[in-house]
């Protein structure tokens, strides 16, 4: 958890692109809001591989996706049902579900629709306030973190230096 | 981007080159697994080739595949050239199966009734004529033995045992009467010979007769020297009656040792006679031994028609056409073993089609979604949504080809297509495919070639589209012989074309009708037709046969077609076509449609009728025996009475002559008493004159000497006096 933060931080104020931790960040809410373990879950995941995307802002934008996701699970499936069951689309999902590659996919299931759906409908809007966040965090956040007491203590300890070196 | 080239980059390479191999190889590994997988121990799955396909279709070859039997020298009970199946990829994923294209070329089939790849020219070794057929299924083979076999796995009835018994008992019986026979037959003619000697001889009167007159002879003698009285002073007479007593009771003995002799040679014919009846006491119990086996035997071939009884009940019972299944059909075609394995296949397909949902009509599949969409809505759960599927069945196969090759006499030969054909729209669902079944073939049907093409629908209001036509031509009618036997017609050349529809719109009844053309015909007629008729009958037959005879037939499962003939000829040809019915398919469908204890009854009278040898051997046996013993027997009887009358005869002459004997002694006795008392009176006389005259001459003598009697002196000349006189005495003593 610690190296965890500690990566996120170093990210944030490296020099990596913003859009690629902001890819990061909406892939991983993305991935977090559709259910493991279906083709459509591996297919983000191979395209999560392919593209430049920050593996570690995605980890975590998964995992904190999931959970906070996790109690408005409900929400997701009914929303999913929804949209399965919406008769200007059920020619569409009829269609897809009679191709084999697609029907085994678990698009019919709500909460894959659910999640998908929002996910896909959320992730630009996350992916441009990621960008914005982490250009904001860069120009007005940083400089006042580094100033901070207890930055600076942390940052001079033997401690921060032995842990800095063992975990690059 | 480094760590995820580290990730990636080795994942999908390895997969890559696991998906390379895979698909290298997969070939030789779907080879493997199949072979190795087979099921069943006594058959064994050969393929030298399997390729597969995967993309939308998927495909499976196998090319020069076959199934052998390695228990029987390798025997191939199934082979292929190439076989493939395409099925489409999509229905797949909704668990049903579309299969686009069956494709069988090249196949073989050898069963224990029937090999289908036989080739035109014919095929060596299987005792097939030349233009043996591909079709020509030998339901001969298929005798009660083969199905009972094949359907209970026992390998022979229960009569058939107890006939082979029967068999072998009556052989050994058979030999053995045949022993019998010449044994009791000499027996028997010795009996005869010796007992009618015998009979000759103690009926032989002559000698008896002359017995007879001796002994007469004898008592009337003894009567008279009972009768003769003698004086006193006649010892001469009295001696000579003694003599005549003496000679008497010499012909006394004699006779009597003739009746000695002649009982003792009845006795010694006693003793014969009793070793005949003996003897024949033998043959009677050799003939009772060999009544007890004919017994035996008829009791035997009882226990057989019984049997044969139960077991036309038992085959009645398993070959039920009504019990018919396709397991049962397999178990007789193919045996128990491809019936296990068929039924196990069976088994998994229903159980497999527990994951193939049925295809449904669209009410159903609304109502389903609805009530579907109304639970997940009642129960927020995280259900998947079903969508209409497209109608497809849940088995179809769009085209089935068969094709059969040439055995190959050895490896190398290539194989020509002698039947081919496909069979299009198998479906489990013709409703909801859209097609019904057809099937288009064509090849070769002995000497001739055959198409069949045909449509059948299973839906009711399609029962129009339950047809099939059929035509045959080119069969070679030469040597073909028609008709009843009085009025036989010979095809010496020909060749025959016949086309049939088959019309199955009200199965189970099927309907056909047809035509059948005979072409470049010559025909003779038999010998049972009377020569004036042959003529005018060979241009009435011969054009009838010119033109083309239509004819009817109907089919009903169970029974013999009815054929009618639309044509002059009706008779004639219909009595030939059934024949060759009969011949070819019905003759055992008959039998198991009539009943097996007539048939089975047919067999053991063949076997063991009333014109068998065993009956013929019996009969003889039993003739000549009651022949023969008949006569011995009365012979043997009138023997012994014959001889119980000679002998009562001697018996009473004996008792006579010992009557006459004692008699005769007793006359002796007299005499002798008699001549004894006449000698003692003449003694005591001539004593009494010796006495006297000694004393008068000793008196004289002394008075010579004396001059005076002298008593004491005297008494020395009187002793010499007496032992004169006891001299005298000694003298007329006897």
């Amino acid at each position: 958890m610690l190296w965890m933060l500690r990566k996120i931080l170093l990210l944030l104020s490296s020099e990596k692109s913003p859009a690629q931790l902001a890819a990061g960040v909406a892939f991983g809410f993305l991935m977090g809001l559709v259910p493991a373990g279906n083709l459509i879950w591996f297919a983000l995941l191979a395209l999560v591989m392919l593209l430049r995307v920050n593996l570690a802002m995605w980890t975590t934008a998964m995992v904190v996706t999931k959970a906070l996701a996790w109690p408005l699970d409900f929400a997701i499936i009914a929303f999913g049902d929804m949209v399965l069951h919406r008769e200007s689309l059920r020619s569409f999902f009829t269609a897809m579900f009679n191709t084999s590659v697609v029907a085994i996919s678990g698009f019919n299931r709500p909460s894959v629709m659910g999640g998908l759906v929002l996910g896909a409908a959320a992730f630009a809007p996350a992916h441009f306030l990621a960008v914005v966040l982490i250009r904001y965090y860069r120009r007005a956040i940083m400089p006042k973190l580094d100033r901070f007491w207890i930055i600076r203590l942390l940052k001079g300890s033997n401690f921060y230096r032995f842990y800095s070196n063992y975990s690059d | 981007m480094i760590f995820r080239l580290k990730i990636v980059i080795p994942l999908l390479v390895l997969c890559a080159a696991v998906f390379a191999v895979l698909y290298a190889v997969r070939g030789g590994v779907a080879k493997r697994v199949m072979q190795q997988s087979w099921p069943g121990s006594s058959s064994r799955l050969v393929l030298d080739n399997v390729h597969l396909k995967l993309g939308r279709e998927l495909g499976m070859k196998l090319e020069n595949g076959k199934v052998t039997e390695p228990a029987k020298g390798d025997r191939t009970l199934l082979g292929w050239k190439n076989a493939s199946v395409v099925a489409l990829s999509t229905p797949v994923g909704f668990g049903r199966l579309y299969v686009e294209e069956i494709a069988v070329d090249g196949l073989e089939a050898h069963s224990g009734l029937f090999d289908m790849s036989a080739a035109p020219g014919g095929e060596a070794g299987t005792g097939k004529d030349a233009g043996a057929s591909l079709m020509d299924f030998d339901f001969k083979k298929l005798d009660h033995r083969e199905i009972l076999s094949r359907l209970t796995g026992k390998g022979e009835l229960e009569s058939e045992k107890k006939a082979a018994v029967l068999q072998k008992d009556a052989e050994e019986s058979v030999e053995k009467w045949k022993r019998t026979e010449s044994e009791s037959s000499r027996k028997l003619n010795e009996i005869k010979d010796s007992a009618k000697a015998i009979q000759d001889k103690v009926t032989e009167q002559k000698t008896l007769d002359e017995m007879k007159a001796e002994l007469e002879a004898i008592k009337a003698k003894s009567q008279e020297l009972s009768g003769q009285k003698f004086d006193v002073k006649n010892v001469a007479q009295m001696k000579a009656s003694l003599e005549q007593v003496k000679e008497l009771k010499n012909r006394v003995q004699v006779l009597s040792g003739r009746i000695k002799e002649a009982k003792s040679q009845l006795n010694s014919d006693l003793e014969r006679m009793k070793a005949l009846k003996g003897d024949f006491e033998y043959v009677k119990k050799l003939k009772d031994e060999a009544e007890n086996d004919f017994k035996r035997l008829r009791q035997e071939g009882e226990d057989v028609r019984t049997a044969a009884k139960g077991d036309a009940a038992m085959l009645k019972k398993e070959l039920d056409p009504g019990d018919f299944g396709v397991g049962k059909i397999t178990r007789i075609l193919f045996g128990r073993e491809w019936e296990e394995k068929l039924m196990h296949y069976l088994s998994l397909w229903d159980r497999a089609q527990g994951y193939i949902t049925r295809a449904e009509t669209e009410e159903e599949k609304a109502k389903k979604e609805m009530v579907a969409s109304e639970k997940r809505r009642a129960a927020s759960k995280d259900l998947p949504v079903e969508y209409h599927r497209k109608g497809l069945p849940a088995f179809t196969i769009c085209e089935l080809r068969l094709s059969s090759a040439r055995a190959p006499a050895s490896a190398g030969q290539g194989g020509d297509i002698v039947f081919g054909g496909r069979i299009l729209n198998m479906s489990s669902d013709e409703r909801l495919l859209g097609r019904p079944l057809s099937w288009e073939m064509d090849g070769k049907l002995g000497d001739g070639a055959f198409t069949a093409t045909g449509v059948y629908s299973t839906l009711e209001e399609k029962k129009a589209e339950r047809r099939m036509r059929f035509t045959l031509q080119g069969v070679q009618m030469a040597g073909r012989e028609m008709g009843p036997p009085d009025v036989r017609v010979v095809m010496n050349k020909g060749v025959m074309r016949m086309d049939m529809d088959f019309d199955a719109s009200m199965s189970p009844l099927l309907k056909a009708s047809g035509s059948m053309y005979f072409e470049n015909q010559e025909i003779s007629l038999g010998q049972g037709v009377k020569e004036e008729l042959r003529g005018p009958l060979q241009e009435a037959v011969s054009k009838i046969l010119s033109k083309p005879l239509p004819f009817d037939l109907e089919y009903l499962p169970r029974r013999m077609p009815r054929i009618s003939f639309r044509s002059d000829l009706d008779d004639v040809l219909k009595d030939a076509f059934k024949g060759y019915l009969r011949n070819r398919v019905s003759v055992e469908e008959e039998k198991l449609a009539a009943g097996f204890d007539k048939y089975i009854e047919e067999r053991i009278s063949a076997q063991f009728g009333p014109s068998s040898r065993v009956m013929e051997v019996w009969n003889r046996y039993g003739q000549e025996f009651v022949s023969n013993a008949d006569l011995s027997g009365r012979l043997l009887g009138s023997g012994d009475q014959a001889i119980q009358g000679r002998a009562g005869e001697l018996n009473r002459m004996e008792g006579e002559n010992g009557v006459v004997g004692s008699s005769a002694a007793n006359l002796e006795g007299e005499r002798q008493n008699l001549e004894k008392q006449l000698l003692e009176q003449a003694r005591q006389e001539a004593e009494n004159e010796a006495k006297k005259r000694a004393e008068e001459e000793a008196r004289k003598l002394i008075q010579q000497q004396t001059g005076q009697p002298q008593a004491e002196p005297g008494k020395s000349i009187l002793d010499d006096k007496k032992q004169e006189l006891e001299k005298l005495k000694n003298k007329l003593k006897f």
